[in-house]
């Protein structure tokens, strides 16, 4: 008896050295040199696309063709690309409007002209009518005419934040509307009643190159010829919107904001929310139309200033590669070029 | 019934046991040696992709040693302008000539001792050939770069090739 139970004892423990042995046996892994040759390949295609100052005159003329047939001629012939820029306006700015068909052509004689040149780029604001229920994916700013209690909509918003959208609001605020569970978090704003507001409305710190309101204030004052410490009047009824400032105010007058921006608001880092004081929009003298080209600087800003350059719309493989790089249009636009390659059948 | 054991007698139970175990550990044994090969082989084939990444990288980037070699004074040889990404078509020149003269300097000069081969294969976008240095059949890793050309600012392909 005591024989077999060594007998067992051997096999037991052979069993054991058996099971141990794949933990010193490493499967040697798949060799990552075929992506080193991909994303080498991708940062040397921006980069010669740079030094031949072809990129910035794709960039620049929104040449999605001619960029997409040198990067077919440069990249491997397996591989599959897409191409995002970033840091500058979208060339095509689709606004969705929740509002009368009155309000939309108001919005339009705001805007115009929808088709102008901004640093040498042709820039096309597209308005279009749509509901809270019915808002088109495409659409980069949703433009709400006057106060709207956002809560129902919650999901729909969620939604489209994530998708990189920007609401825009247009209205005069109170106390309560700015506690409806949207404004005063999504929006950023916060009621204080004790501060006052009174004279003409200017930047807040223009000079500070990483607040939301200097982007603006550049957009402002390239489309109006404007230097970007003028100021505006007749904006926002003095007697509401206390809105508290701070580093996101765009607009201040004495102690409160009155154009008040919002950046990464959704979980996943996108999306963007103005919420913008009404004025006499249909008035034509010059101070409405100061205010008219900042609500268009606005909606510059609100683009996301992200968009694809790709002939069609492409989904990347669950592994990627990116690479990106940094370009100036005439030497002053300073813009992100991010330009993601994979291999569909790898 | 007393079993009395013998000096030097030992029973089938442990004759067992002991073959089991030794049958055990020759067959780790041999598992494990087998395995080292293959690893062997990919670190191999790692450190001459890695070289070959860098040649790719100071034929593109590296001005070479002195800055205005030629094919008589090079001691490190680089077609780069010393600007990023702009390749110079003289040193070009230069660099084809030297590879037609003496391929082993260049050989030397890149990989000292090393037992490696290289191909170097410059061409415009047109697809004209402008250099053509060495022959590498069967290359064991190939890296394509792209650089402009000074002189026409066109965009020139640049394939390394490496084997042992």
């Amino acid at each position: 008896m005591k024989g077999f139970i060594r007998i067992l004892e051997a096999i037991i423990s052979s069993l054991i050295l058996i099971a141990v042995l794949p933990f010193f046996l490493v499967q040697p892994s798949e060799s990552e040199w075929g992506n080193i040759a991909l994303q080498t390949n991708a940062l040397d295609t921006l980069a010669v696309l740079q030094k031949t100052t072809r990129l910035e005159t794709y960039v620049k003329n929104n040449d999605v063709a001619a960029l997409n047939s040198e990067l077919i001629r440069l990249l491997p012939k397996a591989a599959d690309f897409s191409v995002e820029v970033s840091g500058i306006p979208n060339p095509v700015i689709l606004v969705g409007c929740v509002c009368t068909s009155t309000e939309i052509d108001d919005l339009e004689n705001l805007l115009w002209p929808l088709n102008f040149q901004y640093k040498e780029r042709q820039i096309s604001i597209r308005v279009s009518n749509m509901t809270m229920n019915t808002v088109d994916p495409r659409t980069r700013v949703l433009f709400i005419f006057g106060y709207l209690n956002l809560t129902p909509y919650k999901s729909i918003l969620t939604q489209f934040l994530e998708s990189g959208g920007t609401i825009f609001m247009f209205t005069d605020l109170t106390s309560s509307q700015t506690q409806d569970g949207i404004l005063n978090t999504t929006f950023g704003l916060k009621w204080n009643a004790v501060i006052s507001s009174g004279g003409s409305a200017s930047f807040f710190v223009p000079g500070g190159t990483t607040k939301i309101s200097h982007k603006v204030s550049r957009y402002y004052e390239n489309i109006s010829g404007r230097a970007d410490t003028g100021t505006f009047s007749g904006l926002g009824d003095s007697s509401i919107n206390r809105i508290e400032i701070d580093n996101k105010t765009v607009i201040f007058s004495s102690q409160v904001s009155l154009v008040k921006a919002n950046d990464y608001v959704s979980k996943n880092g996108k999306g963007r929310a103005i919420w913008f004081a009404n004025y006499g929009y249909t008035l034509n003298n010059d101070a409405a139309q100061q205010l008219k080209n900042l609500t268009k600087a606005t909606i510059m800003w609100a683009s996301g200033e992200n968009y694809k350059m790709d002939p069609f719309t492409k989904r990347p493989a669950q592994r990627f590669l990116e690479a990106t790089h940094i370009g100036q249009i005439d030497g002053v636009e300073p813009f992100e070029i991010k330009l993601v390659v994979w291999r569909p059948f790898s | 019934m007393v079993l009395i054991m013998k000096k030097g007698v030992v029973n089938i139970e442990f004759m067992i046991s002991v073959f089991v175990f030794l049958v055990t550990i020759s067959f780790i044994l041999l598992t494990l040696a087998g395995s080292l090969a293959p690893l062997h082989r990919d670190a191999s084939l790692n450190s001459l992709r890695s070289v070959g990444y860098q040649l790719s990288q100071v034929i593109l980037f590296d001005e070479g040693d002195p800055k205005n070699w030629d094919t008589i004074s090079v001691n490190r040889a680089g077609v780069s302008s010393g600007e990023k990404y702009l390749a110079s078509s003289a040193k070009i020149a230069n660099f084809n000539a030297t590879c037609a003269a003496n391929y082993s300097k260049l050989l030397d000069m890149y990989f000292g001792n090393k037992r490696l081969l290289f191909k170097v294969n410059i061409t415009d976008s047109s697809g004209r050939n402008m250099l053509n240095c060495g022959n590498v059949n069967n290359p064991q890793f190939s890296i394509r770069r792209l650089a402009v050309l000074d002189t026409t600012r066109d965009i020139i392909e640049i394939e390394v090739s490496v084997r042992e």
